[in-house]
């Protein structure tokens, strides 16, 4: 569990941002989540107009291998439209989330099989039609209790742990294709459904608490027309990475650095319509927000430094300079970053004396 | 969700630490705001006798709390008796006896959440489980329902790990002090196990953190000889140990997070001085100090040298920062490694 956040910022473009959090068996902390991802074979993107994320929330396990699945079955329909029963080749970000999703929901539904052949010998399908067959000899699934544990892998229930991970999944699917712009679908494991996404921002996992109030702050504060128009793309990455600070302070299971991608449907080639910034400075920007969401820089700075890390790909310690040498009290802010409190207060008259 | 530690160094003294993180909300929010250890011995008894006592609880935050209302408690009933007595002289109340005396309260404690329990359920309490039946207005009624007898003693026996009073039964703690006639002494209490017992090794963690404070503490632990172990571990290299320990369990568990209550126990020091706790930004540099020494950002003589100063000689903190930024070889490295950067 972690977090996954988006903002669109306009009719073309959106961001996305992802922590890399996971807690191992739901007791070890660990950092090395790699919940974003791109979709498609560049080659099809550079030609086709169209690009796709997935954003997934959930034990890594399955959606390690739901995603590289979801990868593999969209490259081969690409690459052969026919051989996979299509008449067409993908034409809109809708296509390659229904394939996503189907394929997510098989790589849920053969796992469920696995556990289920396992201890009973039968699968899924098997307990809908009442019977398997062994050794070419039909047995039914007579049985009421063996029926009735059976039908547990079936159902969502957060109390039968076997299946649990496999259903508390969620996902944002977010791209372009041409006739659409910018736009994304949430999906949940729980109820297996695909929405639409509307509005100016989603947050999944387990920092949503946290985010989506964050998010909510932000926008209660921007008129509908101008919520419409969108904003900048400076806007909209402090908001993304104030709404990844919030979850981050507030909420377990989010930490670690921040990975973006910036989706634009209005660049001339594929490496200008889908960038990725990660690594040291990406760390780097979710420090300078919280400097200035905490009142130790102003919002104009942040934005000029972030701006300068993730657009304009600036090196990082010369940002790190300029940041350190933005802020009135650079002794607070370091311990500020350091995890030191206030205790802050006094260290901070201190520094500011 | 929480990491509570304590060590004994000698007869003498011992240390504990602890974290601040708390849960809410089904494990989804937290916050840097808990109290986890509590000295125990009210001022004015610690000053006359030198007795002193610190519990630290693990579990839930309200049953914690009670068990350290329960032991304030006992040492005042303890103390008044004591007035009455005026020519009474010695112990007031030894470690062990106080650790007896907790769980006779934390029994009756125990019993008091299951009667409430039982009764908002089915009308009845504990002991009518126990006899069979229970009365009311109307007269006597027998308990004989099969399914009820056997939730109601699961109620009480927490048989199958039972859900609804999980919030009572996963509680443990440490019980750490000194007192004149016994010397330094740690008890562990595990609500679990319905048990107390005193700590044989010279260790004791509890709380989701346990487990990989349990590493440490046993490497460094096993590295010491049985003379060692029995007559007296190194105070500075035993606080870098137990503060390693709290650190692992802050980066690698869930619900251990903020800073360090770090609560050290010297009998050999006036009776004022016998307990001290370091709740503040020295305990915060105390841990920084630790992790990088074990990142191998600094020397181990240096980190020895600021654990010393910070705990044991009262330093000055801006001084004592200054110092280990001025004498680490790359500073910039260690500020980036404790903002929480990844090596370059």
């Amino acid at each position: 569990m972690s977090v996954v956040n988006l903002i669109r910022i306009n009719f073309h473009s959106g961001i996305m941002v992802a922590d890399e959090e996971f807690w191992r068996r739901g007791t070890r902390r660990t950092l090395y989540l790699d919940n974003l991802q791109p979709l498609l074979p560049e080659n099809f993107c550079e030609h086709s107009g169209i690009a796709a994320v997935i954003g997934l929330d959930g034990d890594p396990s399955i959606t390690y291998e739901a995603t590289l699945q979801a990868k593999k079955h969209l490259e081969k329909i690409i690459r052969e439209p026919e051989l996979s029963g299509r008449e067409q080749t993908l034409k809109t970000l809708k296509d390659v989330v229904d394939i996503t999703v189907a394929q997510i929901k098989l790589s849920i539904r053969n796992r469920i099989d696995n556990q289920m052949r396992f201890v009973y010998g039968f699968d899924t399908n098997d307990l809908n039609r009442g019977y398997f067959e062994t050794d070419g000899k039909k047995i039914e699934i007579k049985q009421e209790k063996i029926r009735n544990d059976a039908l547990k892998w079936t159902r969502y229930s957060k109390d039968f742990a076997l299946t649990k991970p496999l259903f508390e999944i969620t996902a944002l699917i977010a791209g372009f294709d041409p006739k659409n712009g910018f736009h994304w679908y949430e999906w949940s494991g729980e109820s297996g459904n695909v929405m639409l996404g509307t509005g100016t921002f989603d947050s999944i996992g387990k920092g949503s608490d946290a985010s989506s109030l964050a998010f909510i702050d932000i926008f209660r504060r921007v008129e509908l027309l101008r919520r419409r128009q969108g904003m900048t793309i400076e806007e909209a990455l402090l908001a993304l990475l104030e709404s990844l600070e919030a979850a981050t302070r507030f909420n377990h299971e989010v930490g670690g650095y921040p990975h973006f991608v910036i989706l634009d449907s209005k660049g001339k080639k594929h490496a200008q319509r889908l960038l990725e910034y990660s690594g040291h400075g990406a760390k780097l920007a979710l420090e300078i927000v919280t400097a200035w969401v905490h009142g130790y820089i102003e919002k104009a700075v942040a934005v000029e430094l972030v701006t300068s890390l993730v657009i304009e790909r600036k090196d990082f310690i010369k940002v790190e300079e300029a940041f350190m040498k933005s802020c009135a009290q650079p002794t607070a802010l370091e311990h500020f970053l350091r995890g030191y409190k206030n205790t802050v207060t006094h260290l901070s008259r201190r520094a500011g004396s | 969700m929480t990491v509570v530690n304590a060590i004994r160094f000698d007869d003498f003294s011992g240390a504990m630490v602890c974290d601040e993180q708390v849960s809410w909300g089904n494990m989804q929010r937290k916050g840097d705001v808990g109290d986890k250890i509590l000295p125990v011995i009210p001022p004015e008894i610690q000053n006359e006798l030198g007795l002193v006592a610190a519990y630290g609880g693990s579990g839930t935050s309200s049953v914690s709390e009670e068990i350290k209302k329960i032991t304030a408690d006992l040492i005042i009933e303890e103390s008044e008796k004591r007035k009455l007595r005026p020519r009474s002289n010695g112990s007031l109340i030894t470690i062990g006896v106080l650790a007896q005396r907790i769980f006779q309260k934390l029994s009756i404690m125990k019993r008091e959440h299951v009667d409430e329990y039982l009764y908002h359920r089915y009308g009845f309490k504990g002991n009518d489980l126990i006899r069979g039946f229970y009365e009311t207005q109307s007269g006597k009624i027998e308990i004989n329902q099969a399914e009820i007898i056997d939730e109601a003693q699961a109620a009480m026996t927490w048989k199958g790990g039972f859900s609804d009073l999980k919030f009572l039964y996963v509680n443990r703690g440490i019980l750490s002090g000194f007192e004149p006639t016994e010397g330094f002494r740690i008890f562990y209490f595990n609500m679990m196990t319905f048990s107390y017992e005193p700590v044989g090794a010279v260790f004791q963690s509890i709380g989701s953190g346990q487990d990989t404070s349990d590493l440490e503490f046993a490497e460094f632990v096993s590295s010491k000889t049985l003379e060692e172990r029995r007559v007296h571990l190194d105070p500075v290299e035993a606080m870098v140990s137990i503060v390693q320990a709290t650190n692992q369990a802050s980066k690698n568990n869930i619900g251990v997070g903020g800073y360090y209550n770090i609560v050290l126990f010297d009998g050999r020091k006036p009776n004022k001085n016998k307990i001290i706790e370091i709740a503040d930004e020295k305990a915060k540099l105390c841990s920084e100090t630790v992790a990088a020494y074990k990142a191998e950002i600094i020397s181990r003589k240096l980190a020895f040298h600021v654990v010393e100063e910070l705990l044991f000689n009262n330093a000055d903190f801006d001084k004592t920062e200054k110092e280990l930024f001025d004498k680490c070889p790359a500073p910039r490295k260690l500020s980036r490694f404790l903002r929480g950067y990844k090596p370059e």
